[in-house]
């Protein structure tokens, strides 16, 4: 691995710096990265068909679990592309067996379900540990952003995939047979469950470039972190320069021992009595050692502060502060009360008109156009009385009014809802409903005189108005004239 | 109370009797519309005209078409479109290389019976070509006056503004509809009557205008109109219509009223109502009864009630309730 070849900036990045550049490496490659899954997930997927095309759900688990294997050939690419070695995909599958070694099995076996995957297959397929060595190995590395980078990436894949299957639902034009989306995740029988699950397997290609890289990303800067990569390049291009003549002499002593220092190369385990020795014979180095004074301008507070407000307490008697205190806060109690009072009175208003259910108008607008029941006075007491003086005044239509209120009257007595809205039709029609054809004709004669003479101002001889009265006591309700 | 003479008993029986004709013939044609088809005819002998709204295929045109061929009258269609221009409705002046003058052209409006079919799917500024047809009765052309030949009545079809691709008519032109009537889907019998009717031993979905009759002659029309309008109408009455559209200037839930314009249409209605009952008088009853149509379009529902799913019938239908009827 010739570190100066390496086409990223090597310097000590976060977890989450770290996956933004594995997302943007994948952006950069995505096209030969996508291809190098497919290339590996293809023939597996196809191959698969031929035993499982009748169990679809079958044939979607074993493409999730063999998704390492996918996996393996793009971070093989990817590894050879971040030094400068960009395989053409001819060479990409030629370099198949050398990017699925056995040690893949394991991955494909006992340690499939895992969060760190990402991460530990770069340590696994790369590195090739063996036995106990790679457990150590992850020992070192281990960050726990890889998890983190799993449960996002598995998120982004479901998105991706419910986001598909609706847009595909959606553009389904209207007369087409409606997607069944109930289907397509419950019924595995269904095409619309093979169009899902295909679906799913194009996520996972989409995903998987941005999960590779990611996690590739994280191994590197991992190590950069642990054996300072970015140190060493430094160095180097220090060594560079001295070549040509330009380095300082203080500086030769430390470029040597990094140069030099056999362990600058890999992170290696160490006990913390050995890591403890070892950092104190670099610390015991010239360079390290030394005394150095430096004098800065520290910020005291400013001196010509007056502690005026304590000095003002300090005279005030505690009585008076504390009354001060009391009404002030009596005050503040008042006006809270002042405006929930104000804001709960809108909402009361509100509430008693919903109640009214938008029943009455302000006023009756017209009243004074025309006169309603209500304005029609009281009833008379001897109603007999009250039609033959009417009548002897020549005021018929004032004496059928009468009549008429007065059969109303002997309705609502016997049950029957009238309000006074009801016309004269909405009258016999609840007249009607009270089943007695007697009171119903007398009722249909009062409304027909009263209506011919009211609204059509046709004469009616008083002889007619006095017949209909003769026959109103019939209908009169129990217990008198009421 | 009201001055004019009423009309005498014979004239108001001819003109009850020819309605009533009108009314059945249209029957004969849209099945399982009576309510709707009643309001029309009201409208008819009021001079009033009619704005129809109802999902498409609810036979609004059939019904236009329908009461067109009953009056016997010049019937014309204008199928209103999201490019239809004013000059399409009323006519315009055209050049005549010969004469070297300027003619005028009449357009579709010259007519006794105007059907605008789906009115809102043009633009404001053509609805509002139709304004000074419906209102005054006649079209200025190149600043030529010119009368429409009475009686002259516009039924226009509009689909639910809910609907893509429609405008909303403005308020003005509302107002000069006398009535607004909804079609509602029909029952199950009369929709099985239809669709019965439409298919046995015919080609195609055209219109079935076979079983209506001329009924009418256009001065006939207005023969009924002037009886209409010579009916007695009490000032209980009067005043009884007045309350009811003041009433809506008030009322809580809806942002405006009905205007003037409003209490003369609900009278003119009431009117035609009476007519058509065979009476010789109007009564609460007839405002009553004409009050949603006419109001229905002219009140305006507050955006409480409109989130809440009312429409103006609903509102109509508590007012009704609460304002007062005359019993003296």
């Amino acid at each position: 691995m010739d570190l100066s070849r390496m086409t990223a900036t090597a310097r000590p990045r976060s977890p989450w710096e770290s996956i933004d550049l594995g997302f943007a490496l994948a952006r950069t490659w995505f096209l030969p990265l996508w291809l190098c899954w497919w290339l590996t997930a293809a023939p597996l997927a196809l191959a698969a068909l031929v035993p499982l095309h009748r169990h679809p759900d079958l044939w979607l688990l074993l493409v999730w679990w063999c998704k390492p294997a996918f996996e393996a050939l793009p971070l093989h690419w990817l590894s050879r592309a971040l030094f400068g070695e960009q395989l053409a995909l001819p060479a990409a599958a030629r370099s198949l067996p050398r990017a699925l070694p056995p040690r893949l099995w394991p991955q494909l076996l006992w340690r499939r379900i895992g969060m760190g995957r990402s991460f530990n297959m770069a340590v696994t397929l790369l590195e090739a540990p063996r036995g106990g060595a790679r457990g150590q190995r992850l020992r070192v590395l281990r960050t726990g952003a890889a998890g983190w980078l799993t449960l996002v990436c598995v998120h982004l894949e479901a998105i991706l995939w419910l986001s598909g299957l609706l847009l595909l639902a959606f553009l389904v034009p209207e007369g087409l047979p409606t997607p069944d989306l109930e289907a397509a995740i419950f019924d595995t029988g269904s095409a619309p469950y093979w169009i899902a699950s295909l679906g799913m397997v194009l996520a996972m290609s989409v995903i998987a470039p941005c999960y590779v890289a990611a996690g590739f990303a994280l191994y590197l800067g991992r190590r950069t972190e642990l054996e300072a990569w970015d140190l060493e390049l430094a160095f180097r291009r220090a060594r560079a320069t001295r070549r040509t003549g330009r380095l300082r002499p203080g500086s030769t002593a430390v470029l040597l021992l990094a140069v030099l220092l056999p362990a600058s190369g890999t992170a290696t385990t160490m006990t913390s009595d050995e890591a403890e020795a070892r950092i104190e014979a670099v610390l015991a180095h010239p360079d390290f050692g030394g005394t150095r004074e430096a004098q800065v301008w520290v910020y005291v507070g400013d001196d010509d502060a007056q502690p005026d407000e304590p000095r003002v307490q300090a005279q005030l008697p505690a009585w008076l502060i504390q009354a001060l205190a009391e009404g002030m806060k009596w005050l503040l109690l008042i006006a809270a009360a002042v405006a929930l009072a104000l804001l709960a009175l809108p909402l009361v208003r509100d509430l008693a008109a919903g109640r009214r259910q938008h029943s009455a108008p302000a006023e009756q607008p017209g009243a004074q156009v025309a006169p309603a029941e209500a304005d029609a006075g009281p009833p008379p007491a001897d109603l007999p009385a009250a039609v033959r003086r009417l009548l002897a005044a020549g005021d018929v239509r004032a004496a059928l009014a009468l009549l008429y209120r007065e059969q109303l009257r002997h309705l609502r007595a016997a049950g029957v809802e009238l309000p006074d809205s009801a016309t004269e039709q909405d009258c016999l029609r609840a007249a009607r409903r009270l089943g007695e054809p007697r009171r119903l004709a007398y009722l249909e004669q009062v409304v027909g005189a009263w209506q011919a003479v009211a609204y059509g101002h046709r004469p009616l001889e008083p002889a007619a108005v006095t017949a209909l009265l003769q026959d109103q006591d019939t209908f009169a309700p129990a217990g008198g004239r009421g | 109370m009201t001055t004019a003479t009423p009309p005498p008993a014979e004239q108001l029986a001819a003109a009850r009797d020819a309605l009533t004709q009108v009314e059945a013939q249209v029957n004969r044609a849209v099945l399982g519309q009576r309510q709707v088809v009643r309001e029309v005819v009201v409208a008819l002998a009021a001079a009033g005209h009619v704005l129809l709204e109802g999902l498409p295929g609810m036979g609004k045109t059939l019904l236009v078409r329908a009461l067109a061929q009953a009056l016997g009258g010049r019937f014309a269609r204008v199928q209103f479109t999201p490019d239809l221009m004013p000059a399409d409705i009323t006519g315009h002046a055209i050049f005549d290389m010969q004469s070297e003058q300027f003619h005028i052209r009449r357009g579709p409006v010259f007519c006794n019976v105007l059907l605008g079919d789906e009115i809102n799917r043009a633009p404001a500024k053509t609805q509002a070509a139709m304004l000074e047809a419906m209102q005054e009765q006649q079209v200025t052309i190149e600043g030529q006056s010119l009368a429409l030949t009475p009686p002259f009545l516009v039924l226009a079809t509009q689909n639910p503004i809910e609907q893509e691709g429609t405008y909303p008519l403005p308020l003005a032109q509302l107002d000069r509809f006398l009535l607004k009537s909804y079609i509602d889907y029909p029952g199950a019998d009369d929709e099985l009557s239809v669709v019965r009717t439409v298919t046995a031993g015919r080609v195609g979905d055209g219109l079935d205008l076979s079983a209506v009759s001329a009924v009418m002659a256009p001065a006939q029309v207005l023969e009924v109109q002037a009886a209409a309008a010579a009916l007695t109408l009490d000032d209980a009455v009067l005043g009884y219509a007045l309350r009811l559209v003041r009433a809506t200037r008030d009322w809580q839930g809806l942002d405006s009223g009905a205007g003037t314009r409003a209490a003369v249409a609900l009278v003119r209605a009431a009117r035609g109502h009476a007519l058509l009952a065979g009476n010789a008088y109007v009564s609460p009853d007839d405002v009553k009864a004409m009050a949603p149509a006419v109001l229905r379009h002219r009140v305006r529902l507050g955006a409480e009630l409109e989130i809440e799913g009312w429409r103006p019938d609903d509102v109509l239908a508590e007012l009704l309730a609460a304002v007062d009827a005359p019993r003296a």
